[in-house]
């Protein structure tokens, strides 16, 4: 994919860069779990993976097909699910569009769709058990199955690199 | 010092008056407590109110901070006394204000529970919000509503309340935007809400400043705050709280029971379980707890609570903060009149919230979208379940 070597072009200026790229992926609870459907879908894993300031990660694969869900800051930060508001099939949302909300511990938090897509399913598992927000929140837990307009929108500076989410995340706290 | 000498000093913070008509100034200054840049005439214009409105604040520090509390405080309960009109924001200045940067403390002098839920969501969604700059955004808004049962966003209403006694008692139904539990309101509760960062966002940061706030003010007061930061007196809860986070955003809103009429919300809220009625789904269920009221006991009325929690804002993040009036009259936009006709809408109040299922000795219904999707009783198939729900469940 090239989109995967731009990716490692632009975080591997020096080796020991990337070796602490590397590190980052091996330890960061915020990676998409690679054993779930949002990594499995496609047989060569997704194409891109990114992040938003607003805590929302989104695996997209070859095919323009994208998962959205929380990361796990997120849903540490937010506490024990008791609910989740997922969007409807067919909903056309554009990038910043409510996605659906995540109610835990009296609070109801919005969850955005990180670029433009046709919503193809909701994780209907939810509905049963919300605790996989918190449980897995980067595999089971996912939000979201959408159709995206254009793989290319992924590549918005408005949108991060896991090691820039992760970054973001150090120096807000 | 008399009371009347204390009376006849400029009353620096107008009541919460239950009239529509605000339009009395009474404060004079020079000094501009906000820096607004003045384009124009218009911005002038609210430079100047800006100003008439917080001279006394600015001369505030050279005072005794203890007898300017006290005099405050009466002029505070003076105005509660007393339908004095009141400066409220017009729809452009109140739009300037939410929308700029900074700190404030929004008063709404209306009952209504549609436009005072409506004007906390503008304030929410017009507060500035910045990733790469520290926000100094907090805000604090307080209202009375008339009689009303709240509900959360995410919960479903006939599993909740008994929804034709609430009705026959004349309290108002309303799903809020915020996640949590029902809870019932009336003009002895103060509801007020914390406006902040999401990332700044403590979920019991606020209730814990109120319940320092009550046990400073009267220490013999048994004040807490429980497991799940609820604040209670003595043993039982006097407050209920509910969150939103969006936008990078988030607030706490919360009420305190002063003096509600408590033996009048009996029988409006539904116990865990009603006799042959099973409700499945994945809705939010209220967590019981028996209510008091703080009044008599920690604080003397509504206005003192608001007072108090004010000054405790004020203290707790420093600086000049300005507080505003607002009415539903003049203090509106089309957007606030849309989220009122949207938080009053059937759709909204009925029709949204989880799917579920209800199970009655007399059959099964499946809820979808306030419609009933599947049913063992064929003749109430795709009818709207507000329709049928007064036959079928107590």
């Amino acid at each position: 994919m090239f989109r995967c070597s731009t990716q490692v072009a632009r975080f591997a200026p020096t080796r020991f860069a990337a070796r602490n790229v590397l590190f980052l992926r091996a330890q960061s609870s915020n990676a998409v779990n690679r054993a779930q459907l949002p990594f499995t879908f496609s047989s060569s894993g997704p194409s891109a993976i990114k992040y938003t300031s607003q805590h929302e990660w989104i695996a997209a694969h070859p095919d323009g097909t994208a998962f959205v869900g929380i990361t796990k800051y997120a849903a540490d930060a937010l506490g024990d699910a008791t609910y989740v508001e997922l969007p409807e099939a067919e909903s056309e949302l554009e990038a910043g569009d409510s996605l659906g909300s995540v109610e835990s511990v009296k609070s109801a938090s919005e969850i955005y769709q990180p670029v433009g897509g046709v919503v193809l399913e909701g994780n209907e598992a939810l509905n049963d058990s919300p605790q996989l927000i918190n449980e897995d929140p980067l595999g089971e837990g996912w939000i979201a199955k959408v159709k995206l307009n254009n793989v290319a929108d992924l590549e918005t500076d408005e949108l991060m690199s896991l090691e820039q989410y992760e970054k973001s995340l150090q120096e807000d706290h | 010092m008399g009371h009347w000498t204390i009376l006849l000093l400029p009353i620096r913070l107008p009541c919460m008056a239950r009239s529509g008509f605000c339009q009395a100034k009474r404060f004079t200054s020079s000094k501009t407590p906000m820096s607004l840049d003045a384009k124009s005439d218009e911005y002038d214009e609210l430079n100047q109110m800006y100003s008439d409105m917080f001279s006394e604040t600015s001369s505030n520090a050279a005072r005794d901070q203890s007898v300017l509390s006290e005099i405050d405080e009466l002029n505070f309960e003076f105005n509660a006394f007393t339908n004095l009109s009141i400066s409220c924001l017009n729809s452009s200045q109140l739009q300037n204000i939410v929308s700029q940067a900074g700190r404030f403390v929004m008063h709404s002098t209306s009952n209504n529970p549609f436009y005072n839920l409506a004007l906390e969501s503008y304030i929410f969604k017009h507060t500035p919000h910045s990733k790469k700059r520290k926000n100094h955004n907090e805000r604090l808004l307080f209202y009375i509503n008339d009689k009303s049962v709240v509900i959360g966003k995410n919960q479903t209403i006939w599993r909740e309340l008994f929804v034709e006694q609430c009705k026959r008692q004349g309290y108002q139904i309303i799903r809020r935007m915020s996640g949590g539990g029902a809870v019932v309101h009336d003009l002895g509760n103060v509801n007020y809400s914390f406006l902040t960062s999401r990332d700044n966002f403590k979920r019991e940061f606020f209730n814990r400043l109120i319940a320092d706030t009550l046990k400073d003010h009267e220490p013999s007061a048994e004040v807490s705050l429980s497991s799940r930061g609820d604040i209670l007196f003595e043993t039982q809860k006097v407050s209920g709280s509910a969150y939103k986070v969006a936008g990078g955003k988030a607030y706490h809103h919360g009420t305190m029971l002063v003096s509600a009429n408590i033996r009048g919300f009996s029988g409006l809220l539904k116990p865990d379980q009603i006799a042959e009625e099973i409700w499945e789904g994945g809705s939010v269920e209220s967590v019981r707890s028996r209510i008091t009221n703080i009044g008599d006991r920690v604080v003397k009325s509504p206005q003192e609570f608001i007072f108090l929690c004010t000054q405790a804002f004020r203290k707790f993040f420093g600086g000049e903060i300005p507080e505003f009036w607002c009415n539903e009259k003049e203090s509106t936009n089309d957007e606030i009149v849309s989220t009122v006709d949207l938080l009053m809408s059937q759709d909204w109040i009925y029709n949204s919230g989880p799917k579920f299922t209800l199970k009655l000795p007399s059959g099964e219904f499946v809820i979808e979208k306030g419609i009933v999707v599947s049913s063992t009783s064929k003749e109430y198939l795709h009818r709207p379940f507000w329709s049928i729900a007064p036959t079928l469940v107590k």
